[in-house]
């Protein structure tokens, strides 16, 4: 069955005739070609091949993976940081594994549904551990991918940005990632969680990291700060976070507590947790006063940035509700480097399933 | 069922937190300043780029830039939309310019329309059966199909501006056909032919300018007819000019030595001589099109359609606009003859029959002048001129 992505073909029709619901029925010659009626799609062959029509695909899903609009690759699990709130921190003795090409072209060869990306794009995510650690794999699967899926697909990298070279740089804007780099604000707070396995702080590493992006011209930047309830700090994180956007350094910025995931997702350790009662009292009084800086920013005409609130006055201001922050296991999964599928990065009791037994597991997913 | 607030209220909690922040942003600016300041963004959950179908009957360069228009308006009205158009395979790379087209499909070539639908005893119109073909897709809001008359009616019906769809499309017209003559013309055959002809034909250095006459297009009635032709032909001649006649038929005019017939060509073969000539006259056709994007001071006469918005963006295009009656032709013609009617044409066609040569002098005049300038570098006009 040859799929054509345009009509040109059409030139040759000479008779025509309605048939199988969803499809038009073109005949030349003793050729027939097969028009899907909602897409325009064409396809040539044998009638038995044709795919099940976009016009059917709500009433019989065309695979498992459907609503799969994203795949995060947790290319190794290693990392040369060890930032005191790591949720991995438990699993060290564990982080050597790393991903091999044939689990990630198995990965996306059995989750990935080819016309679903060719409808809707795609999303691949590399993660770790450290996923610059790995970084021919990501060569090789950027490779791979493209010359599965084409442009349709997009990627995206989550990195602590102490590895980035000026290679690493330019092969990140020539193939258009958006990264997440951690980045938790001024030196003081962020050397005071993000060390090295020395003990030594990464931030000039970070900033290096950063220059280095912005000289290859890499386009999407997020600029990613963790805070614990010890030392949260908001409006200085928000202020310098801010400040490297207006450099250039960064294209958005996000700050975010620590652990802020379903219970069910994280073994939270109790001292990490955040009381009602601090969120209700001086974090809320925090909150209220990177608000406040946010629209001090917009009236001088600059771009205020800190995505948790700035998404939210977005869907207030055009009333783009949305019913859910996380598709884990559906819209997205991640398969770590052993080949697990779990519904969520961050991996702990969301495993859905394995790829060598087959790929996702419905029953764990429900 | 367990609320986000069962399952975790942590994560509420933030998640208020924020809400409350990004109304409390909103509070402290105007409605006009929100808007401003906070663009838009796409939703969680983005549907599908619409599509647009352009289909419009395989008709000739003008439909093609007119379709420029047509998608250039679905842009506006669908920004996100992806537009597509089905254009005759021969004119596939003038649609491939056009700014507002996501792609171009060709379908064609001509010839073949033509002589498919002939055997089936109709009009040649194969768009027409493609477009009525994918008209029984169901309407579900991801395809719109538009062919001319459809256009016609849906810009009527939803109020949009025709008018402004005609302009982007002679603005259309006229970057695109720049664009698209190099490709056009440039295939080194043509152009070694062209020249190799007007050399044959006008053998001699000192002779005059050479004007390139298109008096029929697919439009009968845009076409001009034999007496009037033969008027020009005389008047043009007795101003020592040289003619190069472009049309798609043999001429029923007896032509003088200082012409080149050039009939049953091709658009491209056409476009290869018109490159060379001086000056152009022509009826609304292709060669009017590609005289203003080959810059060529041009004579356009015009009966049914406006000219209006093709003054403004073709330069030196001075127009010549019929606008009485157009009347029953009573002369024959060679459509008549080859039907069998002899001198007393029934075909129905209606003609610009008061049109006359005194109509078009001044224009003439005009294009004569601009063509004079020497910034045009035509040495044969300048010569006239003097």
């Amino acid at each position: 069955m040859k799929h054509h992505n345009n009509i040109e073909c059409l030139n040759k029709f000479r008779t025509r005739s309605t048939r199988t619901t969803g499809y038009q029925e073109f005949t030349y010659s003793d050729q027939s070609i097969f028009m899907d009626t909602n897409t325009l799609d064409l396809y040539e062959g044998d009638e038995s091949e044709l795919p099940i029509p976009a016009s059917l695909a709500p009433q019989y899903p065309i695979c498992p993976n459907k609503h799969l609009r994203a795949l995060v690759l947790e290319v190794t699990h290693a990392c040369q940081l060890r930032c005191s709130y790591c949720y991995v921190s438990q699993y060290y003795d564990e982080m050597s594994s790393v991903m091999d090409f044939d689990t990630a072209q198995e990965a996306i060869d059995t989750l990935i549904d080819p016309r679903v990306v060719e409808r809707y794009g795609f999303q691949l995510g590399f993660f770790g551990g450290e996923a610059l650690l790995n970084f021919s794999l990501i060569e090789q699967v950027v490779s791979y991918a493209r010359a599965k899926f084409g442009a349709k697909v997009s990627f995206t990298l989550t990195t602590n940005g102490c590895l980035i070279t000026k290679r690493i740089a330019e092969f990140l804007a020539a193939e258009n990632f958006s990264l997440v780099v951690s980045i938790d604000g001024p030196p003081s707070l962020h050397d005071e969680n993000r060390k090295d396995v020395n003990g030594k702080p990464t931030h000039a590493k970070v900033l290096k990291g950063l220059k280095l992006l912005k000289e290859a011209s890499v386009k999407k930047v997020s600029l990613r700060a963790t805070y614990l309830p010890s030392n949260t700090q908001l409006l200085k994180r928000t202020k310098y976070l801010n400040q490297l956007c207006d450099k250039g350094y960064g294209t958005n910025i996000s700050v975010e507590p620590a652990f802020l995931t379903e219970t069910s997702c994280v073994k939270i350790p109790p001292e990490n947790m955040f009381a009602i009662t601090e969120i209700e009292g001086s974090l809320r009084q925090e909150y209220v006063d990177v608000a406040d800086y946010l629209v001090d920013r917009l009236s001088q005409g600059k771009t205020a940035y800190f995505k948790n609130i700035m998404v939210y006055a977005q869907r207030l201001l055009y009333k783009q509700h949305s019913p859910s922050e996380c598709g884990a296991g559906v819209g997205f999964m991640s398969v770590n480097p052993d080949g697990f599928i779990f519904a969520c990065h961050r991996e702990m009791n969301s495993l859905i399933g394995k790829l060598s037994d087959g790929g996702v597991s419905e029953q764990d997913r429900a | 069922m367990k609320s986000i607030k069962e399952c975790d209220p942590v994560a509420c909690e933030f998640k208020k937190l924020w809400i409350e922040c990004g109304a409390r942003i909103l509070s402290k600016l105007t409605p006009t300043r929100r808007m401003e300041l906070i663009p838009r963004k796409g939703t969680c959950h983005k549907p599908s780029r619409k599509k647009i179908f352009l289909v419009r009957e395989a008709g000739g360069v003008g439909d093609i830039i007119s379709m420029g228009g047509a998608a250039a308006q679905c842009k506006i009205e669908h920004p996100d939309a992806v537009v597509n158009i089905c254009v005759p395979n021969e004119f596939v790379s003038i649609g491939e310019h056009l700014k507002y087209v996501d792609s171009v499909i060709g379908v064609g070539p001509l010839d073949y329309l033509v002589s498919h639908r002939r055997a089936r005893g109709e009009k040649p119109d194969y768009t027409r059966d493609l477009y009525l073909s994918i008209l029984e897709i169901p309407e579900n809001g991801f395809v719109d199909l538009w062919c001319p008359a459809t256009l016609y009616e849906k810009t009527q019906k939803d109020r949009i501006e025709y008018t402004r769809s005609q302009i982007f499309a002679a603005e259309a017209g006229c970057s695109v056909l720049t664009k698209a003559i190099p490709e056009w013309t440039s295939t080194p055959e043509e152009r070694l032919k062209a020249t190799h002809m007007i050399a044959e034909a006008f053998p001699s250095s000192s002779s005059g300018p050479l004007v390139g006459f298109a008096p029929r297009g697919t439009k009968p009635a845009s076409n001009l007819t034999t007496e009037f032709i033969n008027e020009l032909l005389t008047y043009l001649f007795d101003m020592n000019m040289n003619v190069a006649y472009l049309d798609c038929v043999k001429p029923e005019v007896l032509l003088e030595n200082n012409s080149l017939e050039w009939f049953n060509c091709d658009f491209l073969q056409s476009a290869a001589i018109a490159e060379q000539c001086d000056i152009i006259i022509t009826v609304d056709t292709s060669i009017l099109h590609l005289a203003a994007a080959l810059r060529l001071p041009t004579v356009g006469i015009f009966s049914l359609t406006d000219s209006a918005p093709y003054e403004d963006f073709y330069p030196f295009l001075e127009v010549v606009q019929y606008e009485k009656e157009l009347e029953r032709c009573k002369m024959p013609c060679n459509r008549a003859i080859s039907k069998g009617f002899g001198d007393d044409c029934c075909t129905g066609c209606r003609r610009m029959l008061e049109l006359s040569v005194d109509d078009i002098k001044i224009s003439l005049q005009k294009v004569m002048q601009i063509a004079g300038n020497p910034t045009f570098q035509c040495e044969r006009m300048q010569r006239m001129m003097k």
